[in-house]
This record gives C-alpha cells, sequence and structure tokens, in this order.
C-alpha cells in the first residue's frame, strides 16, 4: 500500500472515529433533551408542589410529605424552573445543534409513542357535500341554484368502521395519519360534549389556522373521487369538513359495570342516534360538528386569505381565514 | 517554530499518533474502514471487536425488503395523490417544513461567500435543516418526476435486497426515503423515522460484505468481519427509544393507573379489531390489559438495567420482539412494527446459522 493511500486511509478512520464518537454524544444529549424537561417539572412539583391530601396516607404519600418538609424554607433551584446558566449556557446551544443534525441526517429524536397520555377521544374527518347558498358569505357571489338540487350528504372517512362492534382494520395507515392532522380533539368529561363553547371553538381555530392547505387538498381529494364515481351529479356549491367524535368509556369497575351519569349531556341529547355506553360496552356518539368549508365556485383570494373558511360553533358561521 | 514550546507540543502530538497507529493496526480480514480508538477504548471489546458481516447482511436485507413492500404498496398506488400537482402536497402545504436557509447559495459560485453564512444559519434555532431532492415551492414536481423517483427507488432497493453496487445503492435510498418523508411528513410515523435512521446507518457502513452479488463478485475466502459501529449505534438507538418512551410514560396517569392499553385498544382509527367484539366481559378485557400496561411501562423505564447482565438482556430482549409482534396483532400501524423488528435483526447470531448451513451442505 503506498503511502498516500496509508495517509488517506488513516484520516478516513479518524473522521469515521470522531463520527460515531460524534453520534453517541448526539444520540445521548438529544434524547436526554427530550425527557429532561417533563422529569424536571415532576421532580419539581414532587418536591415543592402542593402537599397530597392529607385524608390520603400511604408509604408514597408519606415520602412526599417529609420530602416537602425537608425543603419546605427553600425555593426551588433556578434550575428547576427553566432558567440559570445551565440552560442558558449549554441547554439551548445543545437543543438548538442537535435538532438541527437529527433535521439534516433524517433522525429525529423525541421519542413519547404513546405517552405520556392516551386520547380517550376518536375523531374522525367527514365530508359535507351541499348545493344550496345556506350560511353563504357576503363576499361571495351567490350560485345559481342547481336544477336538480341533490339534497345534503355527508361522505364517512375510509377508514370510519361501519360498525364499531366489529371491524379489522388492515390498511389505510398513511391516510390516516394525514386525516389525524385535520380534526380537532374534543374534551368530553364522562361523555359530555358541548360544542357552543369558546374551548371548542378555539380548538377549531388552531386547527384550521395550522393546516388550512392540508384541509383544502383533502377536500378537493375526496370531492374528486366522489364525482369521479357521480358522474351525472353537479358541482357542489359548499364542501365541508366535519369532524365525527367517539368517545371511549372510563374503564369498567367489577360487575355489574355501573353506568350512572355516564349520558350525553343536554347539547346533544336530541342529536343521539344511539344510546351511550357503557352497557353494553360501546363508545359515546359525540355526534358530528363543522370544521372548515371550501367553496369549490368561490375560491378564496389566496394572496390574502386562506383556501378554507374556519366555522364558529359559538356564533354558528363559516368565517375567512386571513393570512 | 521559534516557539518551543510549538515545537514540544508538535512532537508530542507526532508520538501520540504514531503510537496511535501502532497500535491500531487493521485486521486484514475486516471489510471496510475501523475506528481509530484511542488507548483505554481499544481494550473495549463492545466497541473495537469486529463482528461477523452476515448481522449486518440481515439488517440490509430486512429493511430493503420491508421498504420495498411499503414502497409497492402504499407509496406507489398513491404516489400523485402524497407527492404529486393536486394532491395533498399541493398549494405549498408543507413549504413550512422545507423553508430554504437564509444563508443557502442560489447558485453554485456562490459557495464560498456562503460558507461563514451557513454556521451562522447553524447556530440560530429558528432555521430548518430539513431537505428534500424532490422539493418545490408551492407547487409539487409533476407526476412523471414523482414516479421517475420512485421507479429509481424501487430499483435501487431490489439492488440493497440483492447487494448490488450496495454502497450507491444503500445512498440513493437514503436519500429518496428522506426526499419523500420532507415533503409529505403528515403521512408518516415512528416507524418511518427509524427506517431513516437505518438507512442512514447502512449508507455508511459495508452492509454488502457478506450475503450479496457484491461478496460473490469478490470472491473474498474464508468469513468475513466487520467494525461494529453500525451495530452499537443502533443498539443504543433503540435503547434510546425505549427508555425516553419509558420516561415520558412514567409521567402519564393513564400508565400509572394500568389504563392505557385499554384506552389505545378502544381507539376505533387505529385498532386492528373493535375492543367490544373481544370475548369476554368488558371488566375482564379490561383487567386483562392492565398486566402488560404495567409489564412495558415497567420493561421500557428499566431498560438500561435489564441490558447489563446477559441472562436478564436476552429475555428483556425477546420481550421487546413479543411487543412488537402483539403491536402488530393488535393495532393497525402500518410498518411500524416491521421496521421496529429490523433493529433485532442484527442481534441475532446469523453466523452460527450461515456457518451451520455451509457445514451441512455436501461439498463443504
Amino acid at each position: 500500500m503506498s503511502i498516500l493511500v496509508k495517509v488517506l486511509r488513516t484520516v478516513a478512520r479518524l473522521a469515521l472515529t470522531l463520527f460515531v464518537l460524534g453520534q453517541l454524544v448526539f444520540l445521548v444529549s438529544s434524547n436526554f433533551l427530550g425527557v429532561e424537561k417533563p422529569l424536571r417539572t415532576e421532580l419539581k412539583n414532587f418536591v415543592w408542589g402542593d402537599p397530597p391530601p392529607e385524608d390520603v396516607d400511604t408509604v408514597w404519600t408519606g415520602f412526599k410529605r417529609s420530602v416537602q418538609q425537608s425543603v419546605k424554607d427553600s425555593p426551588a433551584p433556578e434550575y428547576f424552573e427553566g432558567t440559570g446558566p445551565i440552560h442558558e449556557t449549554y441547554y439551548d446551544k445543545t437543543t438548538t445543534y442537535t435538532k438541527h443534525w437529527s433535521q439534516l441526517t433524517g433522525q429525529p429524536q423525541n421519542w413519547s409513542l404513546f405517552a405520556p397520555y392516551i386520547v380517550e377521544v376518536v375523531p374522525f374527518p367527514a365530508v359535507e357535500l351541499r348545493w344550496d347558498d345556506q350560511d353563504w358569505p357576503d363576499w361571495a357571489e351567490r350560485p345559481l341554484p342547481a336544477n336538480p338540487r341533490p339534497a345534503p350528504l355527508v361522505i364517512l372517512s375510509d377508514n370510519e368502521p361501519t360498525d364499531r362492534r366489529a371491524f379489522a382494520h388492515y390498511q389505510g395507515f398513511r391516510f390516516r395519519k394525514y386525516e389525524g392532522n385535520l380534526t380537532p380533539y374534543a374534551s368530553a368529561e364522562d361523555g359530555r360534549f358541548d360544542p357552543e363553547t369558546s374551548a371548542w371553538r378555539k380548538k377549531i381555530r388552531d386547527r384550521v389556522d395550522d393546516e388550512p392547505v392540508c384541509m383544502h387538498n383533502y377536500l378537493r381529494w375526496r370531492l374528486k373521487v366522489y364525482a369521479e364515481a357521480n358522474p351525472g351529479l353537479p358541482r357542489p356549491t359548499q364542501v365541508i369538513l366535519l369532524v365525527r367524535t367517539f368517545k371511549i368509556p372510563k374503564p369498567p369497575g367489577p360487575p355489574p359495570w355501573n353506568a350512572t351519569g355516564l349520558a350525553l349531556g343536554p347539547a346533544r341529547v336530541a342529536d343521539a342516534p344511539k344510546p351511550p355506553g357503557p352497557e353494553a360496552w360501546y363508545w359515546y356518539d359525540l355526534g358530528e360538528d363543522r370544521v372548515a368549508r371550501w367553496l369549490p365556485g368561490a375560491p378564496l383570494d389566496t394572496k390574502d386569505y386562506e383556501p378554507v373558511e374556519r366555522y364558529d360553533p359559538v356564533a354558528h358561521h363559516f368565517e375567512r381565514v386571513g393570512k | 517554530m521559534e516557539n518551543p514550546r510549538v515545537v514540544g507540543l508538535t512532537l508530542l502530538l507526532l508520538s501520540i499518533w504514531k503510537r496511535l497507529l501502532s497500535s491500531q493496526r487493521e485486521n486484514p480480514r475486516v471489510v471496510g474502514l475501523t475506528l481509530l480508538l484511542p488507548w483505554p477504548l481499544t481494550r473495549w471489546r463492545w466497541l473495537a471487536r469486529p463482528v461477523r458481516a452476515e448481522r449486518l447482511a440481515a439488517l440490509r436485507i430486512g429493511i430493503a425488503l420491508w421498504l420495498l413492500l411499503d414502497v409497492l404498496t402504499t407509496y406507489l398506488p398513491n404516489g400523485n395523490l402524497f407527492f404529486g400537482p393536486d394532491g395533498f402536497a399541493e398549494g405549498g402545504a408543507f413549504d413550512y417544513n422545507i423553508k430554504p436557509l437564509p444563508h443557502w447559495p442560489a447558485r453554485l459560485r456562490e459557495v464560498p461567500d456562503s460558507a461563514p453564512g451557513l454556521v451562522e444559519d447553524w447556530k440560530k434555532p429558528t432555521t430548518r435543516w430539513y431537505w428534500s431532492l424532490l422539493y418545490q415551492k408551492e407547487h409539487p414536481y409533476d407526476s412523471q418526476i414523482i414516479y421517475l423517483a420512485m421507479a429509481v427507488w424501487v430499483v435501487a432497493l431490489a439492488g440493497l435486497v440483492c447487494g448490488f453496487c450496495t454502497r450507491l445503492n444503500a445512498v440513493v435510498v437514503w436519500m429518496l426515503s428522506t426526499s419523500f418523508a420532507n415533503i409529505n411528513p403528515n403521512i408518516d410515523n415512528a416507524g418511518d423515522l427509524v427506517r431513516g435512521i437505518i438507512l442512514f446507518y447502512l449508507m455508511l457502513c459495508p452492509c454488502g460484505a457478506a450475503w450479496s452479488v457484491d461478496a460473490w463478485l469478490r470472491k473474498r475466502p474464508g468469513p468475513v468481519v466487520v467494525s461494529p459501529w453500525v451495530l452499537r449505534l443502533l443498539f443504543v438507538q433503540m435503547v434510546c427509544i425505549y427508555w425516553c418512551n419509558g420516561l415520558h410514560k412514567i409521567t402519564g396517569e393513564d400508565w400509572q393507573t394500568g389504563r392505557a392499553l385499554y384506552f389505545v385498544l378502544g381507539d376505533l382509527t387505529l385498532a386492528r379489531f373493535s375492543y367490544a367484539s373481544f370475548p369476554g366481559p368488558p371488566w375482564l378485557v379490561y383487567e386483562l390489559t392492565r398486566l402488560p400496561t404495567w409489564f412495558v411501562l415497567t420493561w421500557e423505564a428499566t431498560l438500561p438495567l435489564l441490558l447489563i447482565w446477559r441472562p436478564v438482556r436476552n429475555v428483556a430482549l425477546v420481550f421487546g420482539a413479543l411487543f412488537h409482534v402483539g403491536i402488530w396483532a393488535t393495532m393497525e400501524l402500518g410498518f411500524f412494527p416491521p421496521y421496529m423488528l429490523c433493529l433485532y435483526l442484527p442481534l441475532l447470531p446469523w453466523e452460527k446459522w450461515a456457518d451451520r448451513w455451509t457445514a451441512g451442505k455436501p461439498n463443504a
């Protein structure tokens, strides 16, 4: 082997060694950064947080009380507040560098599958096609009435089972992933859901503001597929993104499983198509709610507005979303 | 060189370098580069002792076969919808993901001026370093280009499975895999991230040293060994995945109370079968899901400890593989379980089975 080849090979080995050691540092530090904040918060709450309820007396609560007693006169160090020299000097820089390296090389490291929380509501997107001018906006010219005018209809997601008690999912996970980014999640403690609240309005607002173009692309695709399957239909005037939500009941206790207090709230009694769970075990049907709308015949000016309108569940109308 | 300190330091570095080289003679049977480790680390068998190339080959074939199936069944039938015009990526839907860096040169001749600027970009927390060969601002590429890229992807994957022009094909597969992932991240799950990570390492190592057309053409006598760094980094990666999951789970109330698996199986979007169709009364099914919930939580949160002692390690790893088989059977998460199971492939003693098989042949 010539000297030049030897030197080049040695340099390559040195580069490989530095890469491997760098990767080790990257893996450990980026994963540590991913869990450091929740663990730090948990530890802070344990040591300097609220004391456990007085009527609960277990080994764990006793330990917590003694730890809190021992530090009661000293405040939490600044590290636990997320400030101080460690954060300012190392934390932010390391976060930035590891994030950029992971993006460049395609190895993101924030691992939390089904953790720390599990969703208890199950949303499916659906698409409503309308051929009328209901809730028509002032800024768009009213459509000519279609003749004949089909009745409004709702197209369900291919992922939504027709029978929730008996189904088998074996394909379509990429569509599910895409659809999962379009649907807001309702909060429905004990199966009660009232959509006419500012909290639900905010969830719709946040979701539409995050994914307006994806929603438009989804609605356009669903309409295209439906139109191809039904060539005789006129073009609908409104294509509305809905979310159909189901709630998993709280886990059952020992038999008989007590269903008291688990009925639907007053906001949805009239709409409830089926008796809710869990007697016999069943998901609560939280109903169907509007999220966004696309008007195929009256496109929005994309310079100033997003391609879809968002729904205001409190005022009961759609509104444009400015860019 | 008038400064005696500089001269002294240079001589010291040269002597260290010479000593390092003399202690790092490469094993002639090792294919590919080996690490240039400093003294105490050279004694660390876990990182320094070469391993049989069959382990890398198993990883290469496993990941390439699953990705080939993934491309043929999920990407190719929906190529235009996922990535093309009038599809999910239309209208700059994912422009937020690939933002050109402020100092990225528009033309090649600007590279020298832009290099310090790129360092500046690297230090800014707000810049994004995602990239894609298939990215075009606002409007995706035409269907022909998307399908041409997929055809290249399939051919390169076939090459990777067979081990023909392995290094080149591994680079092409990684670049296309990352390019497709970054122009529509909304269709990917954690399995696709694991796939990308494995491909990144495969591209950098001699994964075609065994069980490949390349090896057959070279006709090396005797068994082939490779430096173990890829397998070790992937092992650390695997431990990080589980351990971080475990640490996140510890803070979740659903995991502490044992309710997590109940809610996961009740999720109508991803459950393989209806929770309501499980045989037995609901309370009994629920109780049966609590035990595995705590088992998974304990296993993930204590995995680094479980891996210290070999007998426990083997049991822990078998449990890990079974855990993914269980996920596969009960949840529709696409290719997440098989991609995760690929991480276990290099841990199996492929060389023993290969030697046994070779010894059993009549002309061996």
